[in-house]
């Protein structure tokens, strides 16, 4: 009886660690679409963003936002600006709660998400660098890579914000695209006037294809298997104790 | 020869006594810093580590769980961390938690009807385990003095309604372990519900697990006892944890290091600086600030002098069982060094699982009398553990170690050379059996 609860409990442990699933659970994009791509060179572009939101509006798609470039902020420094490439982008996907979660490429490219592959609900994302004195042509930096806020679903803001150039790493934006962009209502904006630059960007939708997403699922099967551990714990430990007291 | 003794001495203290002077002390505390905010026209004094504003879960970047206030401004900091993790297909992963995975199933509990559910229901059931605990611990007693006793220790008790604010599962640990103890001293029996109840509060804060160990080792005085509850506590999460992705053992193995780590220098530096330290608390007074603002503006001091009177009430009383003193004592020492802000939620367990009336005879035998140096010994330690805060890192940590090795031997000594335990051992000890 005890090693048929035991192998019991094993076999629940296996399937629920192979089908709890979370926002990461997608492997593929499948049915990728491009909504829409603005570019810059040496100049702000605006841009038409009244479709790209479309796919945080669905809980099984994702926003995927292709972003490339670079910024010259003086002859001696010239940043490179890749964020992303062609075939990865950043990923943004809605929760049950509406909230973005953002990651850089494909989250199951690794048995578990680590580093930058994964990175945080896109409001509380901000990325700080002290760089000390290691180089004079390296500076203290705190800078906002993107900054989305959902004030509602209609509205979602994209900024980048950046007190100090820097040399750090291909990774890290070094400019202001447009101090804010009302970009699910209205127009948003790619480059910067005041330096030379070139950017692309370009926003897609997907489909995750996994029914269904999202933490709660998680936390319900948590829940469940837990009692479930603790009745079989309680079962186990009674028929032990009759034993012990029948001998 | 005479017998050397203590002046003989007859008090009889009653529970209700230590409890109408706690009610008595925390109202004067509250008006106290309503006074002190209406004299300073600024609630900072009264805010100062509850409505924790600017303190939101360490835990919000790199997760699938966005962090948001849940109630006002309040985030419930803690336990949003907590559900963070257990947004995570492996909690031991990415961003490694030192919780143990019953805890994290738990607390799942509190995500499973979505954020606007997890502030109401974490505050219901906090308290209504706490209710239960009181409920628990004072049958026999009126209604009415169940209900005081219960706005004693939570409602009116700052450091709980900290606790609450903050979103720590202390609320629900301590009813937790403080329910499987009354089913111990009154069943006399180790039963698989006391077991799995007290492998839970375990695993919701792991610290609970030194006084406890202590307690059943030497209190019940059966090794077997302690081995069961370890294998308990043990499989319970092994089996959860086999359910997270990745690698069982590597996760257990990261915990471990996660844990090892979270008691490192740097977070206990960082502990230390901010714990209630008594010579912190008169450095800051004779340097820096008004009698106002250390003596009203700080939470823990408060609870502080509070619970080391208790504490100190506790250790030199003969009558009390000496489990109480252990869970209290030892509870202690790890709050005085590790920073105090949970000092008093201690005092929930130690002041029900005082007997109804404490009869305290000074006039001890010689034999005994090494019993009580023990008893003033640990009395001793525990209130300069309480010191050590403002001294250099290194003397510090080195001075905690030896505070506990002092700790740990006071009570090896206490034990046995108690004539009690010889005497009325049935009556002053948990008799645990399985």
């Amino acid at each position: 009886m005890t090693v048929a609860l035991l192998l019991t409990m094993g076999l629940a442990a296996v399937v629920i660690q192979r089908n709890v699933s979370d926002l990461r659970s997608f492997s593929k994009l499948t049915d990728q679409k491009e909504i829409i791509r603005a570019t810059s060179s040496g100049s702000s572009t605006p841009f038409s963003t009244y479709e790209i939101c479309e796919p945080l509006e669905v809980l099984q798609k994702a926003m995927i936002v292709n972003l490339d470039g670079y910024l010259e902020l003086n002859s001696e420094d010239v940043e490179v600006l890749r964020l992303t490439d062609e075939d990865q982008g950043i990923r943004l996907v809605a929760n049950e709660e509406r909230q973005l979660i953002m990651y850089f490429s494909n989250p199951n490219s690794t048995n578990y998400v680590s580093g930058p592959e994964i990175i945080p609900p896109i409001s509380e994302f901000w990325y700080e660098v002290d760089m000390g004195d290691v180089d004079a042509t390296r500076y203290e930096v705190e800078i906002w890579l993107f900054k989305i806020q959902r004030q509602n679903r209609q509205d979602l803001i994209i900024r980048t914000k950046l007190t100090k150039p820097f040399t750090h790493s291909q990774y890290n934006v070094v400019t202001d695209l447009q101090p804010s962009a009302q970009v699910c209502s209205g127009s948003g904006a790619v480059g910067v006037a005041s330096f030379d630059n070139e950017f692309s960007v370009k926003f897609s939708t997907g489909v995750i294809g996994k029914e269904p997403l999202g933490i709660e699922r998680n936390y319900r099967i948590h829940i469940m298997y837990l009692f479930a551990v603790y009745g079989c714990a309680f079962f186990v430990m009674r028929i032990w104790q009759s034993r012990n007291d029948s001998i | 020869m005479n017998k050397m003794s203590f002046p003989k001495i007859s008090i009889v203290l009653s529970k209700n006594t230590i409890i109408a002077s706690m009610l008595i002390i925390q109202v004067i505390v509250i008006v106290a810093k309503l006074l002190n905010a209406w004299y300073t026209q600024s609630m900072e004094g009264v805010n100062v580590g509850l409505w924790a504003v600017a303190d939101p879960p360490w835990q919000a970047n790199g997760t699938l769980y966005k962090t948001k206030p849940l109630w006002g401004v309040h985030y419930f900091g803690d336990l949003q961390d907590l559900l963070t993790s257990a947004a995570w297909a492996n909690p031991w992963g990415v961003s490694p938690t030192q919780h143990l995975p019953v805890g994290i199933n738990l607390v799942s509990l509190f995500g499973v009807f979505g954020q606007s559910w997890t502030a109401p229901l974490f505050i219901a059931i906090s308290l209504f385990s706490s209710i239960f605990l009181v409920h628990c611990w004072t049958a026999g007693e009126t209604f009415a003095t169940r209900v005081l006793y219960w706005v004693t220790l939570v409602p009116l008790n700052m450091t709980a309604l900290l606790v609450l604010d903050r979103g720590n599962l202390l609320l629900i640990a301590i009813p937790l372990m403080g329910i499987a103890m009354f089913h111990l001293t009154k069943k006399f029996e180790a039963s698989p519900l006391t077991l799995i109840l007290i492998a839970t509060a375990i695993s919701l804060k792991t610290f609970l697990a030194l006084p406890l160990i202590v307690t059943f080792v030497i209190g019940s005085n059966r090794l077997s006892t302690i081995f069961k509850l370890f294998l308990t506590t043990l499989l319970l999460n092994l089996f959860v944890m086999f359910s997270y992705s990745g690698s069982t053992i590597g996760n257990f193995s990261t915990f471990i290091k996660t844990t090892l780590n979270f008691a490192s220098q740097e977070p206990a530096e960082n502990a230390l600086r901010t714990g209630s330290s008594f010579y912190r608390l008169v450095l800051e007074f004779i340097v820096n600030k008004s009698f106002a603002d250390v003596f009203l503006s700080s939470l823990s001091v408060i609870s502080f002098f509070i619970w080391m009177s208790l504490v100190s009430i506790v250790l030199v009383m003969r009558a009390i069982p000496v489990w109480i003193k252990l869970v209290v004592s030892f509870s202690s020492v790890q709050m005085a060094i590790t920073g105090s802000p949970y000092i008093l939620i201690w005092s929930i367990i130690a002041v029900l699982a005082i007997p109804r009336e404490i009869h305290v005879e000074g006039k001890e035998t010689g034999k005994s009398l090494r019993g009580r140096y023990a008893e003033v010994i640990m009395a001793i330690v525990i209130s300069f553990a309480t010191l050590v805060g403002n001294l250099p890192i290194s003397n510090r940590l080195l001075l905690s170690a030896t505070l506990w090795t002092v700790v740990v031997l006071s009570t090896i000594v206490l034990y046995f050379t108690n004539p009690l335990n010889n005497k009325g051992k049935a009556a002053l000890l948990p008799q645990i059996k399985i």
